[in-house]
């Protein structure tokens, strides 16, 4: 059985199928982000992640294998039962990726124990391996989540949960290396260049290291007004989409999940080709390949290879021809 | 732009006022379009903070064109009022400084392109340089080793050494608007080159007492050149201004 969060959420209760259609549209019209586990008889077990108020994904865990399951159908499965047991955690959207990893790559993490002042040389050691990685940190009283995009890349994603107190970005750095509960576990996820949730979240890593690498090149050469301006520009382009991806300092926040890879796939390209016409319309095509380039030599194989798989070299393939 | 400098041909040519008053406004030419641009890139400058990596580029350029304002001014005051200019003075030293300002915003801007460390090695062996070839364009000229002759011929090789990294940056920038000021330079460095050599060996003197209209067109592509480098500053302060999109 998939137990995340636990030691945050203890409380279960019970509900009728009724009764869960009914509190599904209460999350709806809140903007909720949650995991909802709901817990049936004989170990069954159905998983949501909703990201402000929309259900994105559904998990079908028959105590042996997780199965993803079409949203169509949720219907279907939650009508089969007529009660369980409900437990709703609280979240913010950049957990459901990390919890999405956990709950696809069962059984695959190696798990160790640990102590909390030694989280962050546990970090900063795994961050140099090749592979990119997830990092799961669990308290009997707090849980905490970072993606390692390999190649010495900074950790990215940083989650972390506590009392109903749900935190990210720097907030969540601290919290991880201080927190007051000394003994922890730490799970590693590493990449499975087969699995489903690996392919996007190897594409995702590539796309904002290599989307931020030419932005930070770019402020580097026009300065910090230009930047903003090309920042509000491609964060208009997400927003006119829906996609919860922002562009803020140079750096992605990207905690949209997408229905389909090449759903993700498709709005990386969209927003990597903006980048590229308007960052070569300031700093010229030979100075943005140029960048490319090292970007791309940087990323290290397994994202270099998402990126090349799902066609986002082909949007940039012009600029790059510039180069001999 | 091209209103000022039909303006400015019209004077020279016809002369529609008073001889003081047209002898005024050809000698304003000069400072005032030197000004344009000044203002212009002081425009651009004021757009960056100084926590901007490209801050020192624009803060030089700015003083560097500053100090080519005092030294043009300079120059039209003692000329206007004086009717002769003194082969080395003050202007000189103003335009030197600019030169050494604008060196300066040059290697800024190289090493922000090109991420290339030790730079100041290769400023100080242009500098070196450039004294080199002055005293050997000066010795093959058979001319005495006077400031006078020295100045004269420093001009146009700074000039060159300006083109020569403009052109680099013009051709890295390639249709990217950041090119635009540094094209701006470029016309600069070229026109200033071929008035600056044709002043140092003295044919402008020889056309301009024989009325060619040679001498009408170097005097005119000065102006121009400073018109179109404030052509060049004012397209990057709207695109700061306004972005890439919209200062198409």
């Amino acid at each position: 059985m998939i137990s995340l969060f636990d030691g945050v959420y203890p409380t279960k209760r019970s509900v009728s199928a009724n009764q869960l259609q009914l509190m599904l549209k209460l999350f709806k019209q809140d903007l909720m982000s949650s995991l909802v586990e709901i817990s049936y008889l004989q170990g069954e077990q159905v998983l949501l992640f909703l990201s402000e108020g929309k259900i994105t994904c559904v998990y079908h865990n028959t105590g042996d294998t997780v199965v993803r399951y079409p949203l169509a159908d949720l219907n279907i499965l939650l009508d089969g039962h007529p009660e369980g047991q409900i437990r709703v955690c609280g979240l913010t959207p950049s957990f459901l990726r990390a919890i999405k990893t956990v709950v696809e790559q069962p059984g695959r993490s190696s798990t160790y124990p640990s102590k909390t002042p030694a989280l962050p040389s546990i970090i900063e050691q795994n961050q140099a391996r090749p592979q990119p990685a997830l990092l799961h940190f669990r308290w009997p009283r707090a849980e905490g989540f970072v993606f390692l995009p390999g190649n010495n890349f900074s950790p990215r994603q940083y989650t972390f949960m506590s009392e109903g107190q749900a935190s990210d970005s720097a907030a969540a750095v601290s919290m991880i290396s201080r927190w007051s509960e000394s003994d922890c576990t730490v799970s590693e996820y590493p990449n499975d260049p087969e699995s489903d949730i690996w392919k996007e979240n190897t594409l995702q890593l590539g796309f904002s290291l290599l989307v931020e690498q030419i932005m930070h090149r770019h402020e580097e050469l026009v300065g910090h007004l230009l930047s903003r301006k090309l920042e509000d520009n491609l964060n208009r382009l997400t927003n006119s989409q829906s996609w919860s991806i922002s562009i803020a300092g140079s750096s992605v926040d990207d905690v949209q999940v997408f229905d389909a890879l090449s759903d993700a796939a498709a709005a990386y390209r969209t927003i990597l080709e903006a980048t590229a016409r308007q960052v070569s319309a300031v700093i010229g095509a030979r100075l943005l390949a140029e960048t490319i380039e090292a970007g791309l030599e940087s990323l290290g194989e397994p994202l270099r290879e998402a990126l090349q798989k799902n066609d986002l070299l082909t949007v940039i393939a012009p600029v790059r021809g510039v180069l001999p | 732009m091209l209103a000022l400098l039909a303006g400015y041909l019209y004077v020279y040519q016809i002369g529609p006022f008073s001889d003081t008053w047209n002898s005024l406004l050809i000698e304003l030419a000069d400072p005032f379009t030197a000004l344009l641009g000044a203002v212009m890139v002081t425009g651009v400058l004021l757009h960056y903070r100084r926590a901007d990596k490209p801050y020192p580029v624009w803060l030089f350029f700015t003083l560097g064109m500053w100090f080519w304002v005092l030294a043009e001014s300079t120059w039209s005051y003692i000329d206007f009022s004086s009717g002769a200019t003194p082969s080395v003075g003050l202007p000189d030293v103003f335009w030197f400084i600019g030169y050494g300002l604008l060196g300066l915003a040059l290697v800024y801007q190289y090493s922000l392109v090109f991420r290339t460390k030790g730079l100041w090695w290769m400023v100080l062996a242009s500098w070196a340089g450039i004294v080199i070839v002055d005293l050997a364009l000066v010795w093959l000229g058979g001319l005495q080793f006077s400031p006078e002759n020295l100045v004269n011929y420093a001009y146009p090789l700074l000039d060159f050494g300006l083109c020569l990294a403009s052109i680099r940056l013009f051709m890295t920038f390639g249709a990217g608007k950041l090119s635009r000021p540094w094209i701006g330079l470029l016309v600069m460095g070229i026109s200033d080159a071929v008035f600056a050599w044709v002043q140092a060996n003295g044919q402008y003197q020889v056309w301009s007492n024989a009325g060619m209209w040679l001498s009408t067109f170097m005097d005119t592509s000065y102006v121009a050149a400073y018109l179109i480098l404030a052509f060049g500053f004012l397209l990057q302060y709207l695109l700061l201004r306004y972005g890439p999109e919209e200062a198409r």
